[in-house]
């Protein structure tokens, strides 16, 4: 494998690794992989750009704190078509993302949601260690359906049936 | 990462992409051949069991493909954001799951979300399922369902100008 390919492997894996901790890590999971002076500016929200590890990390908690699992849940970030863009020490990465989940509305009722976007990250290696030195997180739009039921497969039905012939 | 590790989230990567093809189009042998001899299936979508060996995991995904798979058309398993970790031999994976078709019977569109708990064992040159759980966050379906896209109507004779 080439030394390109390495890094781009190994920064897909923490690219991914940094969206399942921004999915359901800690504050403090989430906030770790960004680098200390490190920028999120996530332009859906009209929080503006966070700058450093410290606010970073209190805009996770906010996040948390603000939708509760109570109020949203199965959040995915899905990680589609990266792309990058070495240049030394940083390493350009643009991602489509598709995020996913469940929410209760104000009334109550449960709706899913599909968000596509995409993220641009900056990511810098520190002492052989790859961190965040600036992502951010664009929505494209956000379309909302009621959950559907699916029926069982009923294979352990067809199981127990079969024993019984037996 | 050294290039040993690299190649082995590599190939991964492709055992869980083999995977949704083979479960979309595959025979359920195919689909078992990529499970260990005595590995889990933890289908926790479909009730509170577990499916152990490759023979009954093969019996599984022919009782999928008979009762599920054969009622829709254009199923399709998408895996991605697949948080791989390897040691020795063995890897863990999570991985977000989504799954797009068309129910057969009511012509809606249906999709699936869910994730993928994987525990990993290379045999040989060949990394396998050693026990897979698949859970299903939400499924949503929409009526409105264009399976024939219409076409944009290209002259491939008209010329680079458009013209003749």
């Amino acid at each position: 494998m080439a030394p390109d390919s390495e890094i781009i492997c190994q920064l897909k894996q923490q690219i991914v690794d940094s969206w399942h901790d921004h999915d359901g890590g800690t504050p403090a999971e989430a906030a770790r992989h960004y680098a200390e002076e490190a920028r999120l500016n996530p332009v859906f929200d009209d929080s503006g750009a966070l700058e450093g590890e410290e606010q970073i990390r209190a805009w996770f908690a906010f996040q948390r704190q603000k939708f509760s699992a109570e109020d949203r849940w199965d959040f995915q970030h899905r990680v589609i078509g990266s792309q990058f863009q070495l240049q030394g020490q940083w390493v350009k990465s643009r991602q489509q993302l598709l995020t996913t989940g469940q929410k209760r509305q104000q009334d109550g009722r449960i709706r899913t949601f599909m968000v596509p976007g995409h993220g641009s990250d900056v990511w810098i290696s520190i002492d052989g260690v790859w961190k965040i030195l600036s992502r951010t997180i664009e929505v494209d739009f956000a379309f909302y359906r009621d959950p559907a039921s699916m029926n069982p497969l009923g294979f352990l039905k067809s199981s127990n049936d079969k024993k019984e012939e037996h | 990462m050294d290039t040993a590790r690299a190649q082995d989230v590599c190939d991964i990567e492709h055992l869980l992409t083999e995977y949704c093809h083979r479960v979309d189009r595959g025979s359920a042998a195919e689909v078992a051949e990529l499970f260990t001899e005595d590995a889990t299936l933890v289908p926790e979508f479909d009730g509170d069991y577990e499916v152990k060996g490759d023979s009954e995991i093969q019996r599984f995904f022919d009782h999928y493909h008979t009762h599920f798979r054969a009622n829709v058309r254009h199923l399709q398993h998408m895996t991605t954001t697949s948080r791989i970790q390897v040691s020795a031999g063995v890897a863990s994976a999570h991985s977000y799951l989504l799954a797009t078709f068309v129910d057969g019977e009511s012509g809606a569109a249906m999709t699936v979300t869910g994730t993928y708990i994987d525990a990993l064992k290379k045999e040989g040159q060949d990394w396998k399922f050693l026990r897979r759980a698949i859970r299903v966050h939400f499924v949503t379906s929409n009526i409105e369902v264009v399976e024939q896209l219409e076409p944009m109507g290209f002259d491939p004779e008209a010329g680079p100008e458009g013209k003749n």
